[in-house]
């Protein structure tokens, strides 16, 4: 960006495009924004208020009381009471946490938690060190489970509605008997029984169904799920003979190239995947660097894009055309031997990396390039392709996966996961079975298909009506429950027995840690409930049900010792591994290419003759998933790794296409003439493409959740039985003239330009390890200082931050309000720019609007040593302690901002209201006892987990040493899946913090200022050609 | 209600506030709850227990070893003497119908710190603090009162070793005549966290 407009030089890294204007700058909106540091005066949001809900009025009355009600507090305390247990079970001490080896459930993956109880409530998960598949690690997602479990709208009771009447409860004992009565009369009568689930990953709830829908004469178990990987599934079918999911192992992996496979975000098994990617991202100094190298076509930005060496936006439905013009390369190109089918080179043939490039506009020789590039990888490299992309792009991929030698190297080809079984087909038939009158009771769990089924493809709702007898198992009443006759309260699974098989030999126990909430049971335990009513199943509850499933089918596998011990061994490790042998390599069935559709050109785009169309893609939200975490508050207010964006989904848009509508952010535009869209201008797409996040838009997921965002599985594609179509759909875009205001944390911390970050190529860096010192004058300004130096005796607590390996994911962010039990805030209130979190991940951009690079900052208090906050608060309730740590007195904060002010890193958070409140019932048991719960008027900020600190003190004191490295981690480290944080005692020189505080890479983020921060930030080194580097 | 109008309503609010809590602090010169002494729901003496039979604290109070919390013993702890001890006491029958009938009984919270205060007992026990140090004489209570001041002040005053027990300062300072000095940290974040 060397271009200047009037003597104007553009920022090397930028928030949002319009900054790289300097008419933006010289803007006065813009300017008077920046005087005020882009944050709102109180007044301003007080005039507000009357639009959200709580008056004026009654907010000074509500101030007024609680301030004579504060007055009063100091004459009488209340008076508490403490309730001993009457039998206090053995293993609880109240204040000792324990905790308790499970296995996560929100998602397929199956990683390993720990889940930390105190006095038998669950107030933290985090992953299991010992478990391979994550590796103690987990996602925002997996963090955030744990809100799941305090859900205020779980359901209570049994619900019986007839339809179009008002539900009413009803108890246990006459749901069970009203339902068995149903099922004992299909038994008899030969009724058609179904059980639709989500996707079964646990094989002892597989063997249940089987066994559950096997007692009816016509029973079948129906398994759909929207964001299962099915395509990909079918994809190994075709290529290698069965529908699994292979391991890959991105570790062993030097070149990764990905076709819109969002791997380190929404992907199958993404904590594993960004784990096990970071390991072979940079290693070594200097010119005996290496480093691995990712290649990312896709349509939308997603995080896997955003770190990718070298990203190609495309349009959507151009991967096929892609991947083949590199298998061309490859093949015609005679950079690989091989013999093939005839009729496939020929079809291959209509592929000219030439043709492919003029229609995609790829330049041709970047598909040389990658082809040249993958040969020289051989037997080191990955090829991957998106879950929900067409079976034949996966058949393609298994293709040069194969050739390629990665088979048995790079990927693994005995399942990984458990055998993925959703098919859109066994949805489709079902439908069509209801809608002739064949299903007469229909059973649903887990995946709920009123919201995720588009009506209009598949009149699942309709078809409903001529089912007799609908049975919802549910935790509270989503869309599905409210069109069914009952509702059963379903447990959370951190209150259910249960199991995974993670990985083939690898299996995970899912032990409870507190009873169920409000009495519910488990999908398990009332299948179970109901199978031994009618006589088909022996066990009488979950747990015996899956101990015998262990016993029979795991045990046997390595009986060295009793079934007992053997068991108690589990749920203390939360796992058992069986050896399964070396890595299994698959020979590709070159029949599976004969369906390939030869090349017909351009995907059509652009203006039809109707006004203006976009191409659609759908993609799972990095937060809410496919909508099932719609009702956590954390994961709603968990800004979008590259948009920043919370609580709603939007159309992201490229630049280009936006000048095209006549919008900017947050003007509203209209799909299709019926649905209202905001505008979020996203730098990296193509013009004409048109990005849109599932997982919002719920009809019923609960206060939280219903009516946040669109509900995009609207216009996910489907023909008959095939497939789904999750992008690719051409809709007619119109403006609309309204606004809506997206809550965004883009723009609550612009940097003005300041070196705060720092990127540099894998050339750059072998050259010169220490070479982006060069990248920016001010960035080791050496300023004298004024300040005396803190002097330290033992502990001197740091961290370091890699950027190289950090990927945006968020799980950090969660982890910490978790662990210190930082408020949500709403939208509304983010709108203003005051969000709580603690940490939080910044993301830059450099280069062209068109094709970004993309870098993350997780930005936390930096714990200075000449903290500018502490020299302006006038009761010093900041104040830095012995052991370098910038402590913040909340007993002593009387809210006058002047540190919030005064900090250049923007990371204090202002309590303007007493946001805890807004937690309501069960919700209120999520508080960690060991951090204060914050009220309005005071400031707060990052500890460095300073209970966890004490507690590592502690532990080490009855020890009678000091805490040595590695000891305790922060809880945003503790989760980090790349280890990008590192946490420890900078007093000690052969710590890890210390060594990578030392290291060439390290700088400390606006050094300049002479702050000296306790956190250093490693550069971000790319593995991309220098010379495109400084485009 | 205009931009001026409500500023003045807000200074006088404030204004109004300060006064108030003026009022309250002349009244009531510290927060503390010194000489608290609750009436209990069922007559415990500590006397009987721990001044008369000599019951060690920790037997009941065993979190003070292990916890943050010193922990009031459960009903299960209580029978294992009162099975067989005074078991035709009036008193003792309340325990045994609250233990046979599932009931914890809930008793009155004296000693209390603000939420936001982390004090652990399972320190102070490990560094040799007696119980009676911040407790007081409770062998000679009937009825427990709260003796310490339990303000912050109070705590600072022990850990910068002004009113440390002898044994205490002996200990940190093993090979000094006149033992003086902290004894223990006197960080915001030791505490408040």
């Amino acid at each position: 960006m060397d271009k200047k407009e009037d003597g104007f030089v553009p920022p090397r890294h930028w928030i949002g495009p319009e900054e790289l204007k300097a008419s933006y700058w010289s803007n006065p909106e813009v300017q008077a924004k920046r005087g005020s540091e882009f944050f709102e005066k109180p007044m301003d949001a007080i005039a507000r208020m009357d639009t959200v809900g709580l008056a004026r009025r009654e907010f000074l009355t509500v101030m007024g009381a609680s301030m004579a009600m504060a007055t009063l507090a100091c004459a009488r305390r209340p008076v508490h009471k403490i309730i001993p247990f009457v039998v206090q079970p053995e293993e609880i001490v109240p204040g000792v946490p324990n905790h308790y080896a499970s296995t996560c459930g929100e998602c397929s993956a199956g990683c390993g938690t720990v889940v930390k109880t105190r006095e038998g409530r669950p107030i933290k998960i985090e992953g299991n060190p010992h478990h391979e598949v994550n590796r103690g690690r987990l996602c925002a997602r997996g963090q955030a489970s744990l809100l799941g479990l305090y859900d205020p709208d779980r359901l209570k009771l049994p619900v019986h509605q007839k339809r179009g009447v008002v539900p009413e409860e009803m108890s246990w004992e006459a749901l069970d008997a009203a339902v068995v009565r149903v099922l004992r009369l299909s038994m008899k009568d030969q009724a058609r029984v179904r059980v639709l689930t989500g996707a079964v990953t646990s094989p002892s709830l597989r063997a249940l169904l089987k066994t559950f829908t096997g007692a009816f004469r016509q029973g079948a178990h129906v398994e759909y799920e929207p964001l299962a990987v099915e395509s990909l599934a079918l994809g190994q079918e075709s290529s290698y003979g069965s529908a699994l999911v292979p391991r890959i192992m991105l570790d062993k992996a030097t070149y990764v190239l990905s076709f819109s496979a969002d791997f380190l975000g929404t992907g199958i098994s993404p904590v594993e995947h960004a784990g096990d990617w970071a390991k072979a991202r940079l290693s070594g100094e200097g010119d005996k660097a290496r480093m691995s190298k990712l290649i990312c076509f896709e349509a939308p930005m997603t995080v896997t894009g955003a770190n990718a060496d070298e990203r190609f936006a495309i349009l959507p439905g151009d991967e096929l055309s892609l991947a083949l013009a590199i298998v061309h390369s490859l093949i015609i190109g005679k950079k690989i031997g091989g013999i093939f089918d005839p009729s496939f080179l020929k079809t291959l043939a209509t592929y000219t990396p030439l043709r492919v490039a003029k229609a995609t506009g790829i330049e041709e020789i970047v598909i040389h390039r990658i082809a040249e590039d993958l040969v020289k990888h051989r037997g080191a490299s990955l090829v991957l392709a998106g879950g929900t992309q067409p079976v034949a792009l996966h058949v393609v991929v298994n293709l040069l996966n194969s050739i390629l030698g990665n088979e048995g190297v790079t990927i693994d080809g005995v399942r990984d996961v458990s055998l993925v079984m959703s098919r859109y087909a066994q949805m489709y038939q079902l439908v069509h079975d209801m809608q002739s009158g064949k299903v007469d009771v229909l059973i649903t769990v887990g995946v709920n298909p009123v919201y995720v089924i588009p009506e209009e493809q598949l009149p699942f709702q309709a078809a409903l009506k001529r089912v007799q007898t609908v049975i919802r198992i549910a935790p509270n009443l989503d869309e599905t429950a409210h069109v069914a006759d009952y509702v059963v309260p379903r447990a959370h699974f951190l209150e259910s027995w249960g199991d995974y098989e993670s990985r083939v030999g690898l299996w995970s126990v899912q032990q409870p840690t507190i009873s169920p909430l409000h009495g519910a049971r488990s999908c398990e335990d009332t299948l179970i409930a109901w199978g031994h009513a009618l006589g088909v199943i022996a066990a009488t509850d979950a747990h015996e049900y899956v101990k015998s499933y262990w016993k029979e089918h795991i045990y046997q596998k390595q009986s060295a010792v009793s079934f007992e011990a053997f068991w108690e061994g589990v749920l203390r490790e939360g796992f058992v591994k069986v050896s399964k042998g070396a890595l299994y390599a698959r020979t590709f069935r070159y029949p599976a290419l004969s369906g390939l559709p030869e090349y017909i050109g351009k995907v059509a785009l652009g203006n039809g003759p109707s006004g203006i169309t976009a191409t659609l893609v759908l993609t799972p939200s990095h937060s809410l998933f496919d909508g099932r975490h719609a009702n956590n508050p954390w994961l709603q207010e968990l800004p979008d790794p590259i948009t920043s964006v919370t609580w709603d989904n939007y159309a992201s848009i490229s630049p280009g296409f936006a000048k095209t509508l006549g919008v900017k952010n947050d003007d509203v535009i209209r799909l299709n003439h019926t649905h209202n869209l905001a505008v979020y201008v996203q730098p990296g797409l193509r013009d004409g493409v048109l990005h849109v996040a599932l997982g919002y838009g719920r009809g019923a997921a609960g206060k939280v959740g219903t009516g946040a965002g669109i509900n995009a599985f609207h216009w996910v594609g489907s023909r008959g039985p095939a497939q789904q179509q999750f992008s690719g759909q051409v809709v007619q875009v119109e403006k609309t003239g309204m606004f809506y205001q997206l809550a965004s944390t883009q723009w609550h911390t612009a940097t003005e330009h300041r070196p705060i970050i720092n990127d540099i190529t894998l050339q750059e860096y072998r050259k010169d390890p220490a070479a982006h010192s060069e990248t920016d004058p001010e960035l080791r300004a050496e300023t004298p200082s004024i300040w005396p130096e803190h002097t330290y005796t033992t502990y001197k607590w740091g961290m370091s931050i890699d950027m190289t390996a950090c990927t945006g994911c968020g799980a950090c962010v969660i982890a910490c309000q978790a662990e210190n039990n930082v408020p949500v805030v709403g939208r509304e209130q983010v709108r203003v720019s005051r969000q709580m979190h603690w940490i939080r991940i910044d993301r830059y951009y450099s280069g062209a609007p068109e094709h970004p690079d993309v870098i993350f900052q997780p930005m936390l208090c930096q714990h200075c040593e000449n903290a500018p906050c502490e020299t302006v608060c006038p009761v010093l309730a900041t104040v830095h302690d012995d052991e370098g740590l910038n402590v913040q007195v909340y007993n002593r904060c009387v809210g006058t901002r002047y540190c919030q002010n005064n900090c250049p890193y923007k990371v204090r958070r202002f309590n303007f209201f007493d946001h805890w409140k807004s937690y309501e019932g069960t919700m209120n048991m999520v508080w960690n006892p060991d951090v204060t719960v914050r009220t309005r008027g005071i400031m707060e900020k990052c500890t460095f987990c300073v209970q966890r600190i004490a507690d590592a003190k502690d532990r080490a004191k009855d020890a009678g040493e000091n805490v040595h490295d590695g000891q305790f981690q922060t809880a945003c480290q503790q989760t980090c899946p790349t280890n990008a944080i590192v946490f420890g005692n900078r007093n000690d020189a052969a710590s890890k913090v210390s060594r990578l505080a030392g290291s060439a890479r390290a700088f400390r983020s606006l050094e300049v200022l002479n702050v000296k921060p306790a956190i250093s930030y490693l550069t971000k080194v790319r593995n991309k050609p220098a010379k495109e580097a400084k485009a | 209600m205009s931009g001026p109008k409500m500023k003045l309503v807000l200074v006088v609010a404030i204004a109004g506030g300060i006064g108030v809590l003026g009022k309250a602090i002349e009244l009531f010169p510290t927060a503390s709850n010194q000489g608290y002494a609750p009436e209990q729901p069922i007559l415990f003496s500590h006397k009987i227990h721990t001044g008369d039979n000599k019951i060690p604290c920790l037997y009941c109070h065993s979190g003070a070893e292990r916890s943050r919390h010193a922990t009031v013993p459960a009903l299960n702890v209580c029978m294992n003497c009162h099975l067989v001890v005074k078991t035709e006491s009036p008193l003792i029958q309340q325990v045994q119908k609250a233990y046979e009938e599932k009931k914890p009984i809930a008793w009155v919270r004296v000693h209390e710190l603000p939420d936001y205060v982390y004090f652990p007992h399972k320190r102070h026990v490990a560094a040799g603090v007696a119980c009676e140090a911040c407790h007081g004489d409770i062998a000679s209570m009937s009825r427990v009162e709260q003796k310490g001041a339990l303000t912050m002040g109070w705590c600072m005053e022990c850990h910068r070793g002004e009113t440390a027990p002898p044994e205490v300062l002996r200990r940190m300072y093993p090979h000094v005549q006149d033992p003086h000095g902290p004894v223990a940290p006197v960080q915001c974040s030791t505490c408040h966290h």
